[in-house]
């Protein structure tokens, strides 16, 4: 192979062409505000709860090729998630609901950390939890941890000190979740946004008032399936997260809205499974992606995506990637 | 571990909706052990689908070593995979999961089979030593639905009609034999061929005998095993030291997504990870409903 020169074949694309990728700049700086600042290499990273904590998949593809790993939804002590089943396909997508079920922090302070720490690539925690404090006392533990990069906030889980309300569907109480979290800890925090909302400018604004340093979006799109030979609901938690293509445009639209308002990096997630996905949300505003569910369906998704963002940026003469940042915003 | 486009080498319908694909597999040919298996990517649906290894061929050319699955058309995936022919390349991850062990000592093995859960315990009779003594109990609704192995008599196979005798011989030659030494006893539910009933009628005739037992069916053949256990334990006729291969709705196929685990005695387990082979009794199978 000539060096700078990559052979592929390209998602969404069926030929098979030499792209010459040296010259790109995909460098994404994800927490402008932050005095540490969060630099990736390139804007890919994966989404949590579909990546576990990278390690099952360093086997199988060549993960510090990616942008950021975030890893599985973490909380103060370990979860054992919701029984089964926990996934069903349906047209376009996927619905889980695996509960959040998780080794806790102090197991990944303990196994999964020290691996972290020897990677070229960063990893993200994603924390979750039912209190504020639980929240706050999760992200304390990980301050000063080698191997983790940055915090982002499942905000999707019911508060159960306020009646089960969940924290992402309140400004109030993401704001305040938020605050939480920034005052203890010295690591960027992105706060990852459920779209479960009527307005989800006003929850964007509000964690960006609280402190957030950047804002991923979109969670999974609350839904259920049946089945109808048994009449009763497919999954064992009766509801469930939507997740897979089904949802990209929404998430999409999302990403677009909020856009407009905030002035922190968003990262775009939902749906994304080829390189045209991932450039619809950057043009629409986001400054990198998480690929999600489409890591099921091909391990190498990921990376797929990454090649052909090169490909696309090469093909039409774009060195810089922050170039194509918003470019579709009317 | 490893993720790569297999060429089919012959898919034919054995019985009415059952296939028996052969693809080219080399990296896991060479290592595959029965229980272990794959996950094939079926073009528009998100989810792998998990097809356990049926049979492993080593060629003399190393890259022409080929694995074999056997499954039924009962949905989307399984419709899709089945209208690919040879020459037909799927893009296929594996080797996964953990298999059946034999112990050093056990010498007499007793393999429980219902319906389509043939497809691993093939694999664990032909590998095997000449030193074990293997009993298959082979459970199907009807004659033309047990697997038609080649060196049973041919009342046995659905006879061909007229026309579609080289088709026939296709399927003779792509059909597996079962080494002499096994033991080979059907069971149907409607009595067209072996004794009529359950697998799980004529189990306990052979537990005194067998000193490991494996099976592979479904979840109400385990179900129907657990509570003799349990009754066993109260006699001297146990099903002793009894593994089962389980099949759950899967997501990532190694340990990543979470979307498969379990509770176990042992604790939470992973299906695609820590299994899909597990022991009878560490499963707590009033909690499965899979």
């Amino acid at each position: 192979m000539i060096q700078g020169i990559s052979l592929q074949r390209l998602p969404c694309y069926n030929k098979i062409i030499a792209v010459r990728t040296n010259s790109l700049n995909l460098r994404v700086q994800l927490a402008p505000r932050h005095p540490k600042g969060l630099m990736l290499d390139n804007p890919v990273m994966t989404a949590s709860g579909t990546f576990g904590y990278g390690t099952e998949y360093s086997g199988l593809i060549d993960i510090q090729k990616l942008g950021a790993i975030v890893c599985k939804g973490t909380t103060l002590m370990p979860r054992r998630g919701n029984p089964q089943p926990r996934l069903v396909e349906i047209v376009g997508g996927l619905l889980n609901s695996v509960g959040l079920e998780n080794i806790g922090v102090d197991a990944v302070i303990r196994d999964k950390a020290p691996i972290w720490a020897s990677w070229r690539v960063p990893v993200i925690v994603n924390i979750a939890g039912e209190t504020i404090a639980e929240y706050a006392s999760a992200v304390a533990k990980l301050e000063g941890i080698p191997g983790v990069s940055g915090i982002e906030l499942n905000i999707s889980c019911p508060n159960i000190s306020v009646g089960g309300i969940e924290f992402g569907v309140n400004p109030k109480l993401a704001a305040e979740v938020t605050s939480a979290v920034k005052a203890v800890t010295s690591l960027p925090v992105m706060v990852k946004l459920s779209p479960n909302v009527t307005d989800i400018k006003e929850i964007a604004l509000a964690v960006e008032s609280a402190g957030a340093d950047a804002i991923s979006l979109i969670n999974t799109v609350k839904g259920i399936a049946i089945d109808i030979s048994k009449r009763k609901p497919c999954l064992g938690n009766i509801t469930g997260g939507l997740s897979g293509p089904a949802i990209k445009p929404i998430a999409l639209y999302m990403v677009y809205e909020v856009a407009k308002v905030v002035h922190i990096p968003l990262i775009g997630c939902g749906g994304i499974s080829c390189a045209a996905d991932a450039l619809e949300f950057i043009m629409c505003g986001a400054s990198a992606v998480q690929v999600g569910s489409a890591n099921l369906t091909n391990p190498r998704a990921s990376l797929d995506i990454l090649e052909g963002i090169k490909h696309f940026m090469s093909d039409k003469g774009i060195h810089n990637l922050a170039d194509l940042i918003g470019v579709a915003q009317v | 571990m490893k993720q790569s486009l297999c060429a089919i080498t012959s898919n034919v319908e054995i019985s009415p909706g059952i296939h028996l694909m052969w693809l080219e597999a080399p990296d896991i040919a060479a290592i595959a052990q029965p229980g272990q298996f794959i996950t094939v990517r079926c073009e528009g649906l998100a989810l792998r689908r998990p097809f356990s290894i049926h049979q492993v061929v080593i060629a003399s050319e190393a890259k022409q070593s080929q694995v074999a699955i056997l499954f039924k058309v009962v949905g989307k995936g399984t419709l899709w995979l089945s209208q690919h022919q040879r020459g037909d390349k799927v893009d296929i991850l594996g080797l996964l999961g953990n298999g059946f062990s034999v112990g050093p000592s056990s010498r007499n093995l007793l393999l429980v089979a219902g319906g389509i859960g043939i497809a691993p315990l093939v694999f664990l009779a032909r590998s095997a030593s000449p030193q074990h003594a293997i009993t298959l109990i082979y459970g199907a609704s009807t004659a033309k639905e047990l697997y038609p192995f080649s060196s049973l008599p041919l009342t046995l196979n659905p006879s061909p009609s007229k026309g579609e005798g080289k088709g026939e011989g296709e399927k003779r030659s792509n059909l597996l034999s079962l080494p002499d030494s096994v033991r080979f006893i059907p069971v149907t539910e409607d009595g067209s061929i072996g004794k009529k009933g359950m697998v799980t009628d004529i189990l306990p005739d052979f537990l005194g005998w067998a000193e490991q037992v494996y099976a592979c069916g479904p979840i109400d053949m385990y179900k129907t095993m657990a509570n003799m256990s349990l009754r066993a334990k109260r006699s001297n006729l146990k099903v002793r030291m009894c593994q089962v291969s389980l099949e759950v709705r899967m997501g990532c196929g190694i340990g990543a997504c979470y979307g498969c685990t379990i509770n176990t005695r042992k604790g939470l387990k992973k299906v695609c990870h820590d299994g899909p082979v597990f022991e009878l009794d560490d499963i707590l199978w009033e909690e499965v409903s899979i």
